[in-house]
């Protein structure tokens, strides 16, 4: 059984990926980035080859047998080693060009990768990508318990956090994923494929969290899931702090889990559609259609609240960092 | 608008044109020109050039922020209906 080539990225990428992997010929290839722990021995059997983006940029792992170096996806093959070390080692390959037919707007520039230079090359982390719907519909509704396992590992992270943005606890949001996944279950025969798989089930998510979530007549999700200060955030007051100044690389371990835990509670200090557009875009690493089609949203608002929410976060962040340098 | 006023404001990218692009900018959804535009524009603003590079930083924490993930028990229970579902 042949499938189209799945796409395995360092998770970090995600976002700037995903962007890119919009132009990819997705009769070629299948891109849907998700990040897992598994990694690449996660890939489904129908994967006719893998293309791994290492910190060193794209290669083929081939199952069957790669396609060789012309097959490689034009956003990887534009990915160069991620410092300037491995940038100027000798010997390395020259940069393929874009080719003449290429559009204008594929650009997926260098300085754009570049910004998301990945600093720790050493850690594994990955992106898995599923194959197309049609192969895994037909695996589960062929009773395939490892392709449901594959979906389960994939996605349940995700549906985690979007359930946990209307429900009250972790608890909660859990029995909120299982009663969606069993709604999966019992509906896999009469998904139409309308919608992709993925945007089906997280739609199933969405409705089974917000039934709950009225249920249990939340009005403040999320900021009880950190133990740090969530003070509500008002996206409009908080949106600039001022002139913004250079930030510290949050490098240290300290310093990232203080960022984390900053971000963690300006996420949950947001209003509800802006939260849902920046866990779906941002932490899910879903598509602007799939965030629009999962949640309902035009495209232009789609972006509104994604911008809003994403400026909220900033300030927040600016604010952190402002306090932390005021401090040293 | 003027005349006059029309005319500078094509020639001269202000921050709030930024503003304005920059979803569509990190959506890498301009067209050519408007990139180029505000290229042109983030090379020679240092406010707005740090502004996205802040924005760009916040997506990137925000895409490496750890998730939690299933509990065994549920995952487990999950595969048996699952099977269950096929078989009956």
């Amino acid at each position: 059984m042949t499938g189209r080539p799945h796409v395995v990225a360092p998770r970090r990428w995600r976002d700037r990926y995903t962007c890119c992997a919009r132009h990819l010929d997705r009769g070629a290839f299948l891109v849907t980035c998700v990040p897992t722990v598994l990694g690449r021995r996660s890939v489904p059997a129908p994967a006719a080859a893998v293309v791994e983006v290492s910190a060193s940029g794209a290669r083929w792992c081939g199952r069957g047998g790669g396609p060789g170096d012309d097959a490689t996806p034009r956003p990887l093959r534009d990915v160069e080693p991620a410092g300037p070390a491995a940038a100027d080692r000798p010997g390395s390959p020259a940069r393929p060009r874009r080719g003449p037919g290429s559009p204008a707007g594929n650009d997926c520039s260098r300085h754009r990768w570049n910004d998301v230079r990945v600093r720790r090359p050493d850690r594994e982390e990955t992106i898995v990508a599923l194959p197309p719907d049609d192969v895994v519909v037909a695996a589960l509704r062929a009773g395939d318990e490892a392709m449901f396992a594959a979906l389960l590992d994939t996605w349940s992270r995700g549906m985690l956090r979007v359930a946990r943005s209307y429900v009250s606890t972790a608890d909660s949001a859990e029995e909120v994923v299982q009663d969606a996944w069993l709604a999966v279950i019992g509906s896999i025969d009469g998904f139409e494929g309308r919608s992709s798989l993925k945007t089906w089930i997280f739609r199933i998510v969405v409705n089974t969290a917000k039934k709950r979530g009225v249920r249990e007549s939340r009005t403040v999700p999320w900021s009880t899931a950190f133990d740090h200060d969530a003070a509500p955030l008002d996206g409009q007051a908080r949106a600039d702090p001022g002139p913004p100044g250079p930030w510290p690389t949050p490098e240290g371990e300290a310093l990232a889990a203080e960022v984390r835990a900053e971000i963690a509670a300006a996420v949950a200090g947001l209003p509800t559609r802006q939260r849902d557009v920046m866990i779906l875009r941002d932490m899910e690493g879903c598509t602007s259609d799939e965030v629009c089609e999962i949640l309902d949203l035009t495209p232009a608002n789609q972006r509104v609240l994604l911008h809003r929410a994403r400026t909220a976060v900033r300030g927040r962040l600016a604010d952190y960092f402002a306090t932390v340098k005021r401090s040293e | 608008m003027t005349r006059f006023e029309a005319v500078t404001k094509v020639k001269r990218f202000s921050c709030e044109d930024l503003a304005e692009l920059t979803p569509l900018y990190l959506d890498d959804a301009l067209d050519l020109p408007s990139r180029e535009a505000a290229d042109h524009h983030l090379a020679v603003c240092e406010t707005c050039a740090t502004h996205l590079t802040q924005l760009r930083t916040t997506i990137t924490v925000l895409s490496t922020h750890p998730a939690a993930s299933l509990s065994e028990s549920t995952r487990a229970r999950l595969l048996a209906a699952f099977r269950a579902s096929r078989h009956s």
